[in-house]
């Protein structure tokens, strides 16, 4: 077990993420609850229910927050993750003030580095990426800076985290070791399908055969990398499909012979005489 | 306790429910033959009873079971059809889009969309892997002629407003992206460029089901065959009743009373007999309109073409309402139609299969639309039920004016795949938070069946 935790980059390892995360009050609450204080008082009064004269019913137990959990490994792993992707899903979200303000390209950027990526921007020929906890980036608009190439690799990117992809011009986009990222994220790649040249997601165990007929909407595709996808067991033939609709791809990490023209054999089947009719069998040559 | 309760009219026995006193002898032969047998016993009192238990029924007791801390209501789930054999829910198509013109019906299967795709935090059961419902993403293709084209802009205009990520194509641009396409009589298209396409439904009917299960909720196979009512004390406003309790009819016969608190309608086709049961369609006043959903058979048939339409293919309805999709990678596709008036209705007694529909009318427009078409080989047919809101096609959602608990929740016309998360969703709020707040459906409650009003969906298929 210690292991496979070892593989993990030190950011993802379940206990130093949750000892990074601050709560930052996202908790979900009924929007409707009255605040007093400490305590909360949410509504459950319900006018369906014939009124028998009592008092509405008031949720005492969110205001302890208790909740009905086994005190297992499994389940407290559970609660610990859920309160880390609440926390990712809240850090990887770009408000709009922050994108009018830098620019969509520098606000992409922002979110890539935060999350534990690397970036170069159209130009440049060195790599841009957190070092400890200091981001080298501007924090003011610079006009013409395009983000260029965005490396993702092991990191915790999300689905809503991918909003950073929309109105950027990306050619270079590697999600490779990424644990989150599944068929969703995929379809929503969807936003940089213009500019969008070379895709790498070797390695997310979640993605299966859907997601990568998801990656048919990218039609400037040049080169897609697509080794050790556990859960995708037809990769090889979505490959092939693929490939008939964008002929210019390069699909890379893939096992089977992708030829077309060699699935057919080369003699017609009368000649080699495999397929040869009964009534005419004059020689009885063995199937080649 | 209760001023007057009505009394099941019938010389049936029927094991009857909670507070009902019954003789020693009856009480002990149960004891003593509940000792021998092996099937679990209808409780004789919940306080949810949930009348279906397909996508829609399974998705309401999910999300009160969801919502509610420590099990505090009881939640029963009344199924005839356990193996889902009839069930609309296991023969649908299966596709999900945002493409309509009622704004409510774009935000429901955007929020169906966003539960789909966190379907591990909802279903996912602890250390075994996610529910997999083989979400497709290839998104939905409407056609348009030139009349249409206009107003089809319009309302992509009004669905991306609303957040749903949909993008208008021109005749040229639709031909370019989509070589097998026939563009003759065509001159815009709207296509989903992400969060529509088709899945598996019985996967979510069953990851629903188990994880209800785990939270508490009993599924009953049995059939609904009567309520009895009571007026709801102390007062009472004109001839408002409540439902007391059900009585249901078990696969052996014998017929069970359970006590309740509310009672949903979840029975898609059937919603209208059990409405009648309750008491809709009876008496007079609000009590005398029936609840205006029927049954009506649709027909998929599915066939293998040798060079279709390739994997970026999205679920493509032509201008005559016939639609075709792709169905897994080994070039087989299946399509569909709606008849186009009310005399091409098939009958509904049976599930059989009108072959003749389909060279008729569907592979003809088929194969002008996509010449590849014109050689296929059809492989196998099967029918459904739509559960048909007669009067306008539109989602029926909320109390009844007369039978206060009782909640309907039915009449999604073909739509109730992707609706059906968003109606359970809605349920449960009202019953928890008194009214529907992620997305407001009060537009459609039954009042709008009492005052005559429509509301007209244009985009259905």
């Amino acid at each position: 077990m210690m292991s496979c935790f070892k593989s993990l980059r030190p950011a993802n390892r379940i206990w130093s993420r949750l000892f990074l995360c601050q709560t930052r009050g996202y908790v979900e609450r009924d929007p409707r609850a009255i605040k007093m204080g400490d305590l909360v008082f949410e509504p459950e009064y319900n006018r369906h229910m014939p009124d028998d004269g009592k008092t509405p019913f008031v949720n005492l137990n969110k205001m302890l927050n208790v909740v009905e959990a086994d005190f297992d490994k499994e389940s407290l792993k559970q609660f610990m993750q859920r309160k880390i992707d609440v926390n990712d899903i809240a850090e990887q979200r770009v408000d709009a003030k922050t994108k009018e303000k830098i620019g969509k390209d520098l606000a992409a950027a922002y979110v890539v580095v935060k999350s534990g990526g690397r970036i170069q921007f159209a130009g440049m020929d060195r790599w841009i990426e957190k070092k400890g906890s200091h981001i080298p980036l501007p924090n003011h608009n610079i006009p013409n800076l395009k983000l260029q190439v965005a490396d993702l690799t092991g990191s915790s990117i999300r689905y809503e985290g991918l909003a950073f992809l929309e109105g950027t011009s990306i050619k270079m986009l590697i999600l490779r070791d990424c644990q989150y990222i599944d068929d969703f994220c995929l379809s929503r790649l969807y936003k940089i399908s213009n500019t969008l040249e070379f895709l790498d997601i070797s390695g997310c165990t979640l993605v299966t055969d859907n997601g990568l007929a998801a990656l048919c909407k990218l039609r400037n595709l040049k080169g897609l990398r697509i080794n050790d996808l556990p859960n995708a067991g037809n990769k090889a033939l979505i490959a092939a499909y693929l490939l008939d609709e964008n002929p210019e791809l390069n699909v890379l990490g893939v096992d089977l012979p992708l030829d077309h023209d060699k699935e057919m054999p080369e003699t017609s089947p009368e000649e080699s005489g495999q397929y040869s009719d009964s009534s005419t069998n004059s020689s009885n040559k063995p199937p080649t | 306790m209760a001023a007057f309760v009505t009394k099941w009219k019938g010389n049936e026995k029927i094991r009857p429910g909670a507070g009902k006193a019954r003789k020693m002898g009856k009480f002990f032969k149960e004891s003593i033959s509940k000792m021998f047998s092996l099937k679990e016993e209808i409780p004789r009192s919940t306080d949810l009873v949930i009348v279906g238990g397909g996508l829609v029924g399974s998705a309401v007791a999910f999300f009160v079971a969801h919502k509610q801390t420590n099990r505090e209501r009881e939640i029963m789930v009344i199924e005839r059809d356990p193996m889902y054999t009839t069930a609309s829910s296991s023969l649908s198509a299966g596709g999900i889009r945002h493409q309509f013109s009622v704004t409510e019906n774009v935000q429901m299967s955007m929020f169906t969309t966003k539960f789909l795709r966190n379907i591990k935090f909802f279903l996912g059961l602890i250390d075994q892997p996610p529910p997999d419902v083989q979400f497709n993403h290839q998104g939905y293709l409407f056609l348009a002629t030139p009349e249409k084209a206009e107003k089809l802009e319009e309302l992509v205009k009004m669905q991306k407003y609303l957040g749903a990520e949909v993008e208008m194509f021109s005749a040229e641009m639709l031909k370019q992206r989509f070589p097998w396409l026939n563009i003759d009589g065509i001159e815009a298209g709207s296509l989903g460029l992400n969060g529509e396409g088709w899945f598996d439904p019985h996967s979510l009917l069953a990851a629903l089901k188990q994880r209800n299960i785990g939270l508490g909720v009993r599924y009953i196979d049995a059939e609904v065959i009567g309520f009895t009512k009571k007026l709801s004390a102390p007062e009472t406003i004109g001839n408002q009743y409540v439902l007391a309790s059900v009585i249901s009819r078990d696969t052996d016969g014998d017929m069970f009373e359970t006590n309740c608190h509310q009672v949903v309608n979840c029975a898609g086709p059937w919603a209208g007999q059990i409405g009648e049961l309750a008491g809709m369609g009876t008496e007079t006043g609000a009590l005398s309109i029936p609840l205006p959903v029927v049954p009506r058979k649709r027909f998929i048939y599915a066939y293998h073409c040798h060079n279709g339409p390739g994997i970026s293919t999205p679920l493509t309805v032509d201008i005559t309402g016939t639609y075709f999709r792709r169905e897994g990678l080994g070039g087989m596709y299946i399509c569909g139609a709606s008849p186009e008036s009310e005399e091409e209705e098939p009958s509904i007694e049976n599930l059989d299969v009108d072959y003749e529909f389909f060279n008729e009318k569907i592979w003809p427009r088929l194969a002008h639309r996509i010449p590849a078409f014109e050689n296929i080989k059809l492989k196998s047919a099967w029918a459904g039920y739509y559960d048909y809101n007669v009067w306008d096609q539109n989602l029926i959602i909320g109390p009844h004016p007369v039978i206060t608990n009782f909640l309907l929740a039915n009449g999604m016309s073909g739509h109730g795949l992707q609706q059906s998360i968003c109606v359970g969703n809605a349920i449960s709020e009202m019953i928890l938070n008194a009214d529907t707040y992620t997305v407001d459906l009060s537009r459609f409650n039954f009042d709008r069946i009492i005052r005559r009003e429509k509301i007209l969906e244009d985009f259905i298929v």
